[in-house]
């Protein structure tokens, strides 16, 4: 009994000692991204395409990324999907949520429209480490989608 | 028949007296003492660039910023004369509560009781003052957002100094008047008998309070001087208290050693923290999940959360915490963009705040583990009695009555974790007391 113990000790300790076992990672996580968006790591900018295919969504965030616990806000651009003019006017609401513990920020984001059709969103923070999903609702001339940006880093637990 | 195959058709002796030289091997790892071959695993194993990253976030101790809203934060004879007035107990009810009564400098500013005793017991435990200076908001539910309004606070409440803004006033007027008016011009004519009261503060939920009555009588000119100069008392009281900083503690030390060559060879980084230390912070930082809260240098995200923290008596109302903590610091007429703050900016703070965010009921500020070996017992009621018990109830989540739901980020603790190495690393965070002129009234 004692023998077989200490052969499998032996083996567990050769196998890990091959393995080098990788320390538990607690930066940034590499990118991942829900179905119908992409990254545009050039700008740093997010696109998505709204569940009903009705508008096109651009988003950046400022800072880009944004600094686990500090506030960031969010320019948005909509377009419709049959043209690929920016559409200018309507009602966007944007949040952002974390899925794995049901539940989203514990700010309350402002949204101004300007006269270009962007929309800057003030007033989000990420306020735990983990993923984060943005949420975008727009209505405009009656008609109203939905998309959703996987956020595509996780805010470094280093702050 | 090349060298590779050769040395396959030796390969059964080799792997033979490989098997030997593994059985003996193991047998030489297996009769070691335990913590031998487990520190080799864990406490000696390299950091990785990443895990170093994470390391000088928890290590970097800042200066505090300067407080926007209170103009003389970093005035020293604001924090000198704040200092006397934080140990002063002629400034309670009874003569013999002061800050410093709930808050003790040996205590790194706590009292070492599940509940504080004021005039009467406080349903609260007091958390320690060293490294609170930039917290967004103050109290165990958030419902004071800048360290002047909550030093103002407990003056008025019966169970904690059981005094009043007027009553306050006089002990300023009579034994502070010099140093208070040098900082913020006169006082009110305290000695005017006729305009005011020896004792009085408004008490909107109990208007014919004697003290509420006589707040009345006086004439809203006369009340919003007092109100002025009470709101500068507890600036005084904030100057003094953004001196408490956080010392430099063992971790510190070992994280600095580690930054500053190569780990392994560095003698110095290993001198500073026990083994079981190491490894204690190896699962803080990793399978523990810890540093997801206890983040920054000051180990807390400044934010709020649900634990399910057993209530301290089984007589005892689940609070509603920080969801209403929240509602409160929204009507707080002393909140830090508000006409008593010196820069009325807006506060994003206070724009941004969910009040309705399902997850801040039952949900409780997370503290600094700063010094947290020295500032027991813990929780918000103090209903914790030691460091390994507060990680018993992480490993176990039990069972408790509290409103709202436990965080989901909460799992029970990954059972390859000693409680015994997380209270080494825990104890490594004690730095020294803050300068000893800081510690007295004297």
């Amino acid at each position: 009994m004692r023998v077989a113990s200490v052969t499998a000790w032996s083996l567990l300790v050769l196998a890990s000692c091959g393995k080098g076992s990788e320390p538990t990672n607690t930066g940034a996580q590499a990118p991942r991204l829900a179905p119908g968006s992409a990254p545009e790591t050039a700008t740093g900018t997010l696109t998505a395409l709204g569940e009903k295919g009705l508008f096109r969504f651009r988003i950046r965030t400022d800072p880009a990324p944004p600094a686990l616990g500090d506030y960031f806000s969010v320019w948005t651009t909509v377009e419709r999907v049959s043209e690929t003019s920016r559409v200018r006017g309507g009602t966007l609401v944007l949040d952002a949520t974390m899925p794995e513990h049901r539940h989203g920020m514990t700010t309350l984001p402002k949204t101004r429209l300007y006269e270009d059709g962007r929309f800057h969103t003030v007033g989000c923070r990420f306020h735990m480490h983990g993923r984060w999903v943005i949420e975008l609702t727009f209505s405009h001339d009656g008609k109203r989608d939905h998309a959703t940006i996987e956020f595509p880093f996780h805010p470094p637990i280093s702050r | 028949m090349s060298s590779r195959s050769r040395r396959v058709t030796r390969s059964p002796r080799r792997r033979w007296l490989l098997g030997l030289l593994v059985m003996i091997g193991s047998a030489l790892v297996y009769s070691l003492p335990s913590e031998t071959w487990i520190r080799r695993d864990d406490a000696e194993r390299p950091w990785t660039r990443a895990e170093l990253a994470t390391l000088a976030s928890l290590s970097a101790i800042r200066q505090p910023r300067p407080s926007r809203s209170n103009r003389v934060s970093e005035d020293e004879g604001a924090a000198d004369l704040g200092r006397r007035l934080f140990f002063d107990t002629r400034l309670s009810g009874d003569g013999k509560v002061s800050c410093a009564t709930c808050h003790q400098a040996e205590r790194y500013f706590t009292d070492g009781l599940s509940s504080s005793i004021g005039i009467q017991i406080v349903a609260r435990n007091a958390p320690t003052l060293i490294g609170i200076q930039d917290s967004p908001f103050y109290y165990w539910d958030g419902r004071k957002d800048s360290l002047w309004s909550q030093a103002m606070a407990p003056f008025e409440v019966e169970a904690e100094m059981g005094t009043t803004r007027v009553a306050v006033l006089r002990v300023v007027h009579e034994r502070y008047r010099e140093p208070f008016e040098a900082l913020f011009g006169k006082l009110p004519p305290l000695d005017d008998k006729t305009r005011f009261p020896t004792e009085a503060r408004p008490i909107p939920e109990d208007p014919v309070h004697p003290h509420a009555k006589a707040w009345k009588r006086m004439s809203p000119e006369d009340r919003e001087s007092i109100t002025r100069a009470f709101v500068n008392v507890g600036k005084c009281i904030a100057a003094y208290e953004r001196k408490l900083l956080p010392g430099e503690a063992p971790f510190d030390r070992y994280v600095q050693a580690l930054l500053s060559s190569d780990p392994a060879e560095n003698p110095k980084a290993e001198a500073e923290l026990s083994p079981a230390a190491i490894r204690g912070l190896r699962a803080f930082i990793g399978k523990a999940g810890c540093i997801h809260c206890h983040n920054g240098p000051l180990f807390t995200d400044e934010s709020f959360h649900n634990t399910g923290l057993p209530l301290p008596s089984p007589e005892a109302i689940p609070e509603r915490a920080r969801a209403q903590g929240a509602w409160q610091v929204l009507a707080d007429p002393f909140r830090s963009d508000g006409r008593y703050s010196d820069d009325p900016e807006p506060n994003p703070d206070l724009i941004f705040l969910n009040p309705g965010f399902e997850d801040l009921l039952g949900a409780y500020k997370t503290p600094t583990l700063r010094n947290i070996a020295k500032t027991g017992p813990y929780g918000h009621a103090g209903q914790i009695a030691s460091l390994s018990a507060m990680i018993e109830h992480y490993r176990k989540l039990p069972l408790a009555k509290f409103l709202g739901h436990r965080d989901l980020i909460l799992k029970p603790l990954d059972p390859s974790v000693r409680t015994s190495d997380l209270v080494a690393f825990l104890q490594s965070l004690t730095g020294p007391l803050p300068a000893e002129e800081l510690l007295s009234g004297q």
